[in-house]
């Protein structure tokens, strides 16, 4: 008996090439691996899995209007990849240290992904280390993966969740999309109950239910404008009370951090006397203060008043709490 | 005996691995076998189950591979074309995810001029923007070309010349320094490098490198340092701080620190380890009333006058 593993690329094989296509009963006849004493509706069952299987992996199978299946060779292999020397080092190790990266969910496939860059499967002997998630990496990485199935799907979810303040509570989401920042990676979707967009920290959730009903069929639409890059906020832009805008000044000799530090936030423009503006919305003055230091030396909030006298009261407070009488 | 692993990973690596050959006649049998994350044995078998697959009736054509054992070590060869199938395949949907996803976490921005070029020659029916819309890492870092070039540079053992703000001083000193690893801590990238200026190792934030100019200069790695570990540092100071009944505290923030008393009142003794007094006071002066340093003196100090120094502008 052809061993299944054979029968897969053998169908691989002739499907690609065979340039006019293969019927199905060509298929039946002429690939090694279909049982000959297989009844007709099991080689329909059997050559439906393996099509849905090549077509997973990369392959593109087209079936024809006279039902001949044939390989859409633009589809399937890829055009000429001109790499640099180092591009080549950087996807070469950043990718190999991501995929061994306990907190990344696709390490499988991403090591698929960099033998089809022709990096191979080897790792390579780099000095790149990545340690993405100092929290339950390998548990965020299951989760996240088996949430972004129900993304792919778009699948409702249910979860147990914490939150910050401590407080238990069950949810039940469709799942829009996933991001990962400073070591977190946090799912964004549409809290049903709550009838309201919302962002969930995935080391917060427990007990994750993927609605395993109708798999085929997806249980929501994602809206057409989702963009998981948009709800990625800063540390003082979530939270309730209302939102202010603010006035940041990154001053002439640090304003080329500017625009890494402000993440693509508010917005930047030229300061009269050099230097850059950077106009933002907040929620909360501490933590944006906060933000503001722990992000300096340089930036400086010019506005609003309220503020800054925020800023003055609480910097007056840190001096005289630690004077300079040394050790207390 | 056939692998325990199922008929649809084993076809997948195997089928993965064949454009591999379209440039080269042979490969050792050990890198066949780390590509298929096999042992040698197994390895040999599958190249034999290979040799079996390919195009039959009239137009029968097998996959022509062998094993050489006469060769030490023992090559896998190929001794013509491949029936099918000898170029590179493009991304499926869940392996672009994969890419993107690391991509992305890694730091690069989505429209950055690497990620088009992958898409440009190895997308598939899934877009890199679609994926991007449900999928991305949230890393920034000033230009991921210093990314790319100091890649580079550890890779291939180069001198480099970098433009470094400490603590993020206006003003830039530069250093001729030999990389010897990059390390991503929570989304937060840093190169570890012999500094020529120093004579010695430093650890070096990438948000406060402006510049980097590869050399073509080579150097021999001293092989002073674990690399990668700098940060796993048990012989460092520790600082004592209290924090205020309800302010936030997480260990993740400030690594390797720990609560060592909580009083009834909520507040809370924490002890930190700081490798420079400037990094800790700033951490301490961010809280803005809600952390005060207990001990040692010399970081009560530097935060008054961290503190001072930025009420200045208020």
């Amino acid at each position: 008996m052809v061993d299944s593993t054979e029968r897969l690329i053998n169908l691989a094989f002739a499907l690609a090439h065979a340039r006019h296509g293969l019927t199905r009963q060509q298929i039946r006849d002429g690939v090694r691996g279909y049982p000959e004493d297989q009844d007709e509706a099991a080689f329909a069952r059997m050559f439906e899995r393996d099509k849905k299987w090549l077509r997973s992996v990369g392959l593109a199978i087209e079936t024809l209007e006279d039902e001949r299946y044939v390989l859409d060779a633009e589809s399937t292999f890829a055009t000429s990849l001109d790499l640099n020397a180092e591009e080549a080092a950087m996807l070469r190790a950043i990718g190999y240290a991501t995929a061994s990266d306990p907190a990344f969910p696709f390490s499988e496939e991403l090591g698929f992904a960099l033998a089809k860059l022709a990096t191979g499967f080897e790792t390579p002997d780099s000095a790149v280390y990545i340690n993405a998630a100092d929290e339950q990496p390998s548990e965020q990485a299951t989760m996240v993966g088996a949430i972004d199935d129900a993304v792919m799907r778009s699948k409702e979810i249910r979860f147990a969740y914490t939150n910050a303040q401590g407080e238990h509570k069950q949810h039940r989401v469709e799942p829009y999309g996933l991001y990962f920042r400073l070591g977190r990676w946090y799912m964004v979707g549409r809290d049903v109950d709550l009838d309201a967009e919302r962002t969930y920290a995935v080391t917060r959730m427990a007990n994750v239910d993927v609605n395993a009903r109708k798999p085929e069929s997806a249980d929501f639409e994602r809206p057409e404008q989702f963009d998981v890059a948009e709800t990625i906020a800063l540390p003082f832009q979530y939270g309730g009370g209302g939102t202010h805008t603010a006035e940041v000044r990154f001053p002439v000799g640090v304003d080329w951090r500017a625009g890494v530090a402000t993440a693509g936030k508010g917005g930047l423009s030229a300061a009269v006397d050099g230097g850059v503006v950077w106009t933002v919305d907040y929620r909360s003055g501490e933590r944006f203060g906060r933000w503001v230091i722990e992000n300096g030396p340089g930036p400086v909030i010019d506005a609003p008043a309220e503020l800054r006298e925020l800023m003055r009261a609480r910097l007056e407070r840190v001096v005289a709490m630690h004077g300079r009488d040394g050790e207390r | 005996m056939s692998s325990r692993r199922p008929a649809s990973a084993r076809a997948r690596r195997i089928l993965t691995l064949l454009h591999l050959f379209s440039s080269q006649d042979s490969l050792p049998l050990r890198t066949v076998a780390d590509a298929l994350g096999v042992g040698e044995a197994e390895a040999r078998r599958e190249i034999d189950l290979l040799s079996c697959c390919g195009v039959y009736g009239t137009d029968e054509q097998l996959v022509p591979v062998f094993v050489d054992d006469e060769l030490e070590p023992p090559e896998v060869v190929f001794w013509g074309e491949p029936p099918a199938l000898e170029r590179q395949l493009r991304l499926s949907v869940a392996e672009t995810r994969a890419l993107v996803a690391a991509l992305t976490a890694a730091g690069l921005d989505a429209d950055d001029p690497l990620l088009r070029k992958l898409e440009r020659a190895l997308g598939s029916t899934t877009s890199f923007e679609s994926v991007e819309q449900m999928l991305r890492g949230a890393t920034a870092i000033a230009d991921s070309e210093i990314l790319k070039a100091l890649t580079l540079a550890v890779d291939e053992h180069r001198v480099v010349r970098i433009t470094y703000h400490k603590g993020g001083a206006a003003e830039g000193t530069s250093r001729e320094v030999e990389p010897l690893a990059l390390v991503q801590e929570l989304g937060d990238w840093y190169l570890e490098a012999y500094c020529r200026r120093a004579r010695d190792l430093r650890t070096f934030r990438f948000d406060r490198i402006s510049a980097a100019d590869v050399s073509d200069e080579r150097f021999e790695p001293r092989g002073t340092a674990p690399a990668g570990l700098r940060f796993l540092d048990d012989a460092l100071p520790t600082a004592s701080v209290r924090l205020a009944p309800g302010a936030d505290y997480s260990a993740r923030e400030w690594p390797g620190s720990r609560v060592i008393e909580t009083d009834s009142d909520g507040s809370r003794l924490v002890e930190v380890p700081y490798a420079g007094t400037g990094w800790i006071a700033r951490q301490v002066v961010a809280r803005l009333g809600d952390a005060e340093v207990i001990s040692p003196a010399e970081v009560r100090t530097a935060v008054a006058d961290l503190a001072a120094e930025i009420l200045a502008d208020y």
